[in-house]
C-alpha cells in the first residue's frame, strides 16, 4: 500500500500539472452561456448585420465580462502573445462600433473568432 | 492576464515537475556523472526555465519537452544498463593515459587532452612529480584515476605487519540539541547511559549539544555550542567582510 502511494503520488502530480496546463480546451469548451466567448462573438455579430449598432456595443460589453471571467482559468496554459492578439481586436472591434463602420466591425469580429480559436493551439 | 502569478504557478509546475523526474530518473550522484549526463541535465533545466518565464510559449509545448528528454535519458539509461556494448558507444570508456609510467601520447590525442589538463588532474589527487605514477586512467565521467608506483604508496598497517581494529561508522546521538532515540536503540543504549555520560563531561542537558557520535570503538566525540575558544584563526588573507 505504501508503495502503492509512493507512487501515485508523483503521478496525480502530473495528471493535476497536465489539466492546469491544458485548461483552456476544457474552458474553450464548456457549454455554459455566460462565458461561451463564442457565443458572444456570434451576437456581435447577427446583431452587427442587423445595424443594431447600440446593442451590439452591448453585447461587446458582455464579451468583456466574459473574458474576464474566462482569462483567470485560461491564462496557465495560453500564450501571453495569444492573449494581448485577443484583447486587442476586441479594442479595435469597440472602435468600430463606436465609429459605425461595418466592414471594419465585420473584419474584428472574425478577427475575435480566429483569435480565440487559435487560443491555445 | 496576470503574468506574476502565472509565473508563480509555471514555477511550481516546473519547479515539482524537475523533482519528480530528477527522482525517476536516479541517484547518480554529479561526480558519477558523465559529459553527456551533465548536457542532459543543464537542457532540461533550461526547458524548464522556458516553462517558468517563457510566457511567450504554451506551457504545454515546454512540458512534452520535458518528458521528451527525460524519457529519452531513461531509455538511454536503461539501454546502457542491459547492453555493455551499447553503454561503451552511449558512455565511452576508461582511458589510460599513463601506462608503467609512460604518457600514451595517442591516447592523449584522441581523448583532446593536453600535458595541462593531465598535470592539473594529477595535483588534484596530489600527485605534483609524474615520475611517482605507474599508472593513469582518465575515467568516462572526466575523473583521472591515479595508482602511484610501489615505492610512492603510503605504508599501510598491513605493510607493517601491525594488527588493524575494525572501525565501522560512527553513529549520531545527538545532533542540534535534539537526541536521536532510533540511534540510540540501534546501538543497545538508551537515554540514561547518555544522560550519565554527559553528567560525567559536566553537561547538563542534551540541548548544550552541538554534535555527539560514538564510535565502533565505544568512543564518544561531543562538540558543544559554547566551545570555549575565543581566538579563532582567521585563514582569509585579506581584510574583508566574513
Amino acid at each position: 500500500m505504501k508503495r502503492f502511494i509512493y507512487f501515485l503520488i508523483p503521478v496525480l502530480t502530473l495528471v493535476l500539472f497536465g489539466i492546469i496546463i491544458n485548461l483552456d480546451i476544457i474552458v474553450k469548451n464548456r457549454v455554459k452561456d455566460d462565458t461561451n466567448i463564442r457565443k458572444h462573438l456570434q451576437k456581435i455579430e447577427i446583431n452587427l448585420k442587423n445595424k443594431h449598432w447600440q446593442v451590439a456595443e452591448e453585447k461587446l460589453s458582455d464579451l468583456k465580462m466574459a473574458w474576464k471571467r474566462v482569462i483567470p482559468m485560461i491564462q496557465y496554459s495560453v500564450e501571453l502573445d495569444e492573449v494581448k492578439r485577443f484583447e486587442g481586436s476586441m479594442a479595435r472591434l469597440k472602435g468600430a462600433l463606436i465609429s459605425k463602420d461595418f466592414s471594419a466591425s465585420m473584419q474584428h469580429i472574425y478577427e475575435a473568432v480566429e483569435c480565440w480559436e487559435d487560443l491555445g493551439n | 492576464m496576470n503574468e506574476t502569478l502565472v509565473v508563480i504557478v509555471r514555477g511550481m509546475i516546473s519547479f515539482f515537475t524537475l523533482l519528480i523526474f530528477a527522482r525517476f530518473l536516479g541517484k547518480s550522484q554529479i561526480s558519477q556523472l558523465t559529459y553527456f549526463d551533465y548536457i542532459v541535465g543543464i537542457s532540461i533545466g533550461n526547458i524548464a526555465g522556458s516553462l517558468t518565464t517563457d510566457l511567450s510559449s504554451r506551457p504545454w509545448i515546454n512540458w512534452v519537452g520535458l518528458f521528451t528528454w527525460t524519457g529519452l535519458a531513461f531509455v538511454l539509461q536503461w539501454i546502457s544498463k542491459e547492453s555493455h556494448y551499447i553503454a561503451k558507444y552511449v558512455e565511452g570508456e576508461p582511458t589510460v593515459v599513463i601506462m608503467n609510467g609512460k604518457i600514451m601520447e595517442n591516447a592523449m590525442r584522441k581523448m583532446r587532452y593536453r600535458m595541462s589538463d593531465l598535470m592539473m588532474l594529477m595535483r588534484e589527487k596530489n600527485v605534483f612529480d609524474i615520475r611517482e605514477v605507474e599508472f593513469a586512467v582518465l575515467e568516462s565521467d572526466g575523473h583521472l584515476s591515479v595508482l602511484k608506483k610501489n615505492e610512492y604508496q603510503t605504508v599501510t598497517l598491513k605493510d607493517l605487519n601491525l594488527p588493524a581494529k575494525y572501525k565501522g561508522i560512527s553513529t549520531e546521538l545527538i545532533y542540534d540539541g535534539t537526541v536521536f532515540e532510533q540511534n540510540l536503540k540501534q546501538v543497545h543504549l538508551d537515554r540514561d547511559w547518555l544522560a550519565q555520560k554527559l553528567q560525567s563531561l559536566n553537561i547538563k542537558d542534551p540541548s548544550e549539544v552541538f554534535l555527539a557520535t560514538l564510535d565502533t570503538q565505544g568512543n564518544l566525540y561531543i562538540d558543544l555550542y559554547k566551545d570555549q575558544i575565543r581566538d579563532v584563526v582567521d585563514i582569509g588573507d585579506f581584510r574583508g567582510p566574513n
